[in-house]
């Protein structure tokens, strides 16, 4: 292994936060801002794809600036954070290129620089109050950009997601705080064996916190509630990344997190599953009476992630690694469907109540058949990559003995499949009144098509991912 | 996708040739074809029509011989696409396929998921899978709606009014019937399935008893007919699984018969209403006898199949509930079919005005002959049925006592037609809920659920706060207790 990937976790974090500062400073607007962010995550997609053979090996475990774990901070470079990092780059670049050269967009840019900065550093941390650190980068970014709409119901979003993500924050920080003070270390591979060797109600209930901090910004229930207000104040592209990047960000510190306490995991598997099963529940229900179109994409988060969660509160490997799948797999469909909704803009109308929206007259086809495509992974139908997946996880749970929770994910779909049915039949309907000012045609069909085109192409080799994704959570467990 | 294609390949390389599937898959075909052919006689149909005709009724005969999973469920959909092209060339198309296509949809991805969970269990997709409960719960929520089982009934009841007269012959004659073989083949024989189909056979009956419309009435008496085949083929009894089998692959024929009959009357009388049909008897002699061996056959009156498949069901089932229901359901089938023979055929009075001339239809030979070649069928099921299916009791026959004890339900039933049928009708107007307002109840009590749902969804942020806490504390509290 040479030098450069021994510090290649490093750079994974280092080079988006430089990029903050540069793009800031250097750029105005436009491509200026556009093609310099694009190449920093070229940049990082190349590091995580050349250190990729390494860590499918063995996990590329950095110890920054020479200090061991323990004291210094731990970098875990592994399968794990090369599947996400891989899966939030993509929604990161799309978000990028879909984005309006606006005044706007040299903020936009700077702040999404951070949040990638941030969500990279969340996935490979080894070190709990880095993790700590991490969270409230992510976090302190995407509130600035769901108030980048700069209207009242932007702010809004932005207040209530600020008093719920800091109320995660403190749980969080008190959490590893407990956990410091009664194991002594903060480094996650050395609390796995310090938290089994000293267990007691202080460490129990501070892990329960930082647990209970991550299911807030997940959006479980009942923590789920500010999920959707947050989503629909903000603009199609944050929230896109919103429910892409953060989600799979978080998704995966909780993985490295339960990974290091499995006993406590096990005591907690009713409770989560419970919490899973409702967030399903939930979820898909209050899809089905959203007025708006990002409100019910949000809501359909919730019930996703709960999937995920289902899965991983299971307990057995494949089950997690199922789990994760479908969460990698949701990011880019959700994601997909947010930067369609762009397309909603470019009939000159600014609401996205569900009465109101509808496909431009330009390349109406391509459109109704992107979100047909979009929408069929999202309900689980074949042959897309959505299919697949969700497939998994309910074979996957059901062998570790959750039938109902099984039954559950199967049926949600046929609740999607009656609110994205409604949302198709809206967006190809003609009769609505000609708005007086249309915009301009879309020129960033491009992005979602290329999401797309990934459920798409990706369902044919959906074996070997879900294989890589077993291969990510065996090497995770073997770590700890 | 290789192991989908593998398993389809082995449907058709080792196709499943158990007597029972054979049989339904012969008797789905038959009358299938009779009806198609009825209705090439009848009226004039686009192409597209025919290719969705063909393929549901090929489908549907298709369908029993299926081995596994994967391919019990794409030739289950195929039935589904036929039924849904055929819809498309109807002149309420958007209306028939809004009300038609959500169930069918649901009802498809409950089977998948369903089978989806007995594989996870089983790690084989061959069929009748052991499998987990939770699977057999959608699969059989699955196949209760494609059979129509109350109170899933509705898109069928819903969509058989108000496609044309010869469409709802073709459906009638495949759609429910593969739902009740999904029963035989994917479910557990149970005392549940015994009383529930007993249930559904007597509700379906009294539902009947109500309507004024022909078509509706039709519709419920397929369903109250599924009840009898499902209490049949759910049941644990070898026997009562036969009879059930048999009883599915009669009402293939009487009912075709009965909606080719309505087919055929609607026109002649100008009105689907049932008081209003009059004087059918004195004017096509050939709809006459069509229709009398339709009604017998229906109400179990020997010697027609009807009574041979009910009277083995009622000696065979495990559970009296489901034999005493049946009875009841029996006895009211007789007294709605004689009410359907007396207004329509056999009351006296004055001929309504005459309209086949306009409508130019039923003077074509061909359509009743068909009527009559069913009636026939309907007779000679009933006089050898062993020909027909060879795995029925050696003891399956009519015999001169088992002939008089089985007409006494029947004339029973006729008998409170002429005699109590007034009362009947005024108790159940007043006690029956509608069927539609069973379905609007639920309904509206799942929208008033989502409702409250969303009302505390009210984007205040200090009741988010609170459950956040609330769920934390929740939490905390496992922890301290769990062991």
């Amino acid at each position: 292994m040479n030098g450069l990937f021994t510090e290649l976790p490093v750079l994974l974090i280092v080079i988006p936060l430089a990029g903050v500062p540069v793009l800031y400073f250097t750029a105005r607007r436009g491509l200026g801002t556009a093609l310099p962010a694009l190449a920093v995550i070229l940049f990082v997609v190349i590091l995580l794809s050349s250190g990729a053979r390494d860590a499918m090996h063995t996990p590329v475990v950095t110890a920054a600036g020479g200090w061991q774990p323990d004291l210094g901070i731990g970098l875990q470079f592994d399968l794990l954070a090369v599947a996400a990092m891989l899966v939030t780059s993509l929604i990161v670049a799309q978000a990028i290129l879909s984005h309006d050269e606006t005044s706007g967009a040299q903020h936009f840019r700077t702040l999404l620089m951070l949040l990638y900065a941030g969500s990279n550093g969340l996935m490979l941390t080894q070190d709990l109050f880095n993790a700590y650190v991490f969270i409230e980068i992510t976090s302190i970014a995407s509130y600035a950009l769901v108030a980048g709409k700069q209207d009242r119901g932007g702010f809004e979003s932005a207040f209530k997601y600020v008093v719920m993500g800091s109320f995660a924050g403190l749980l969080v920080l008190w959490g590893i705080a407990g956990l410091y003070l009664t194991t002594g270390t903060l480094d996650i591979q050395s609390l796995a064996s310090r938290f089994e060797a000293a267990p007691g109600a202080v460490a129990s209930l501070s892990a329960a916190a930082v647990i209970a901090g991550l299911l807030i910004k997940l959006g479980q229930v009942p923590f789920h509630a500010w999920k959707a207000d947050s989503l629909s104040g903000a603009s199609y592209t944050v929230s896109a990344l919103l429910s892409g990047v953060t989600t799979t960000a978080f998704f995966v510190l909780l993985l490295r997190v339960l990974s290091a306490l499995p006993s406590l995991t096990v005591s907690l598997a009713p409770i989560l599953t419970t919490i899973a099963g409702l967030s399903i529940i939930t979820g898909h229900l209050m899809a089905l009476r959203q007025p708006r179109y990002s409100r019910l994409l949000a809501y359909s988060s919730v019930a996703h992630v709960g999937y995920g969660l289902l899965a991983v509160s299971s307990g057995a490997v494949t089950a997690i690694a199922a789990g994760l799948f479908h969460i990698l797999v949701h990011a880019i469909m959700k994601s997909g469907l947010f930067f369609l909704g762009r397309s909603f803009l470019h009939t000159g109308n600014r609401s996205d109540r569900l009465e109101a929206i509808v496909f431009p007259e330009q390349h109406r086809t391509l459109h109704v058949t992107l979100y047909v495509l979009l929408a069929m992974s999202m309900i689980g139908i074949p042959p897309v990559l959505g299919f697949t997946s969700k497939w998994y996880a309910v074979l996957e749970t059901a062998r570790a003995g959750y039938d109902t929770g099984a039954a559950l994910i199967a049926l949600g779909g046929a609740v999607a499949l009656v609110y994205y049915l409604r949302v198709g039949l809206q967006l190809v309907h003609r009769g609505l009144p000609e708005l007086s000012s249309p915009g301009p045609a879309s020129k960033r069909l491009p992005v979602p098509i290329a999401g797309t085109a990934l459920i798409l192409l990706l369902a044919a080799f959906s074996d070997r991912l879900l294989g890589f994704c077993v291969l990510a959570v065996v090497q995770l467990m073997e770590t700890v | 996708m290789s192991g989908i294609t593998a398993a389809l390949a082995q449907t058709v390389n080792t196709p499943y040739t158990e007597p029972g599937a054979v049989f339904v898959s012969q008797a789905i075909l038959l009358f299938g074809l009779l009806a198609l052919a009825f209705v090439a006689l009848h009226t004039k149909r686009s192409t597209l029509w025919w290719v969705g005709a063909v393929v549901h009724v090929g489908a549907g005969a298709l369908l029993p011989y299926t081995a596994n999973m994967a391919g019990f469920f794409v030739i289950w959909e195929l039935v589904t696409v036929g039924a849904a092209i055929v819809l498309v060339c109807e002149p309420d198309a958007d209306g028939l396929l809004r009300r038609y296509l959500p169930w069918q949809l649901l009802a498809a991805a409950l089977l998948l998921s369903g089978f989806a969970l007995q594989f996870a269990e089983s790690g084989s997709i061959a069929l009748p899978a052991a499998g987990v409960t939770a699977g057999r719960v959608l699969i059989g929520i699955a196949v209760a709606i494609k059979a129509a089982l109350m109170p899933l009934h509705l898109w069928m009841v819903e969509t058989y009014v108000r496609v044309r007269p010869g469409t709802a012959v073709i459906l009638s004659a495949v759609a429910t019937k593969i739902g009740v073989f999904g029963v035989y083949r994917l479910l557990p024989g149970s005392i549940t399935l015994e009383i529930l189909g007993g249930i559904i056979a007597t509700v379906a009956v009294l539902y009947a008893l109500r309507q004024n419309r022909l078509r509706p009435f039709l519709a419920f008496h397929i369903i109250s007919q599924v009840g009898y085949m499902i209490a049949g083929v759910g049941s644990a009894a070898a026997v009562a699984q036969i009879a059930g089998l048999y009883h599915l692959g009669n009402p293939i024929a009487y009912k075709g018969l009965l909606f080719m009959v309505v087919a055929l009357m609607v026109p002649m009388t100008g009105t689907s209403n049932i008081y209003s049909t009059r004087g059918m008897g004195r004017r096509s002699f050939v709809l006459t006898v069509a229709a009398i061996a339709g009604a017998l056959s229906i109400s179990g009156v020997p010697p027609f199949n009807g009574y041979i498949s009910k009277s083995l069901l009622q000696s065979s089932l495990v559970s009296p509930v489901a034999v005493h229901l049946l009875t009841i359901a029996g006895i009211g089938t007789a007294l709605s079919f004689t009410k359907f023979l007396w207004h329509g055929f056999l009351r006296p009075g004055p001929l309504p005005q005459a309209h086949d001339v306009q409508e130019g239809l039923i003077v074509k030979t061909g359509t009743r002959t068909i009527t009559a070649v069913l009636s026939l069928l309907c007779l000679l099921m009933g006089l050898y049925p062993r020909s027909f299916f060879a795995e029925l009791p050696v003891s399956t026959g009519i015999t001169g006592q088992s002939f008089l004890s089985g007409l006494t339900w029947p004339i029973a039933g006729a008998a409170l037609f002429f005699i109590l049928y007034g009362p009947i009708l005024r108790v159940l107007l007043v006690t029956l809920p509608g069927s539609n307002t069973v379905v609007s109840l639920l309904r509206s009590a799942g929208t008033r659920g989502l409702q409250l749902m969303q009302r505390q969804h009210s984007g205040d942020i200090r009741r988010y706060l609170g459950w956040a806490v609330g769920g934390t504390l929740l939490l905390w509290t496992w922890v301290v207790l769990a062991p």
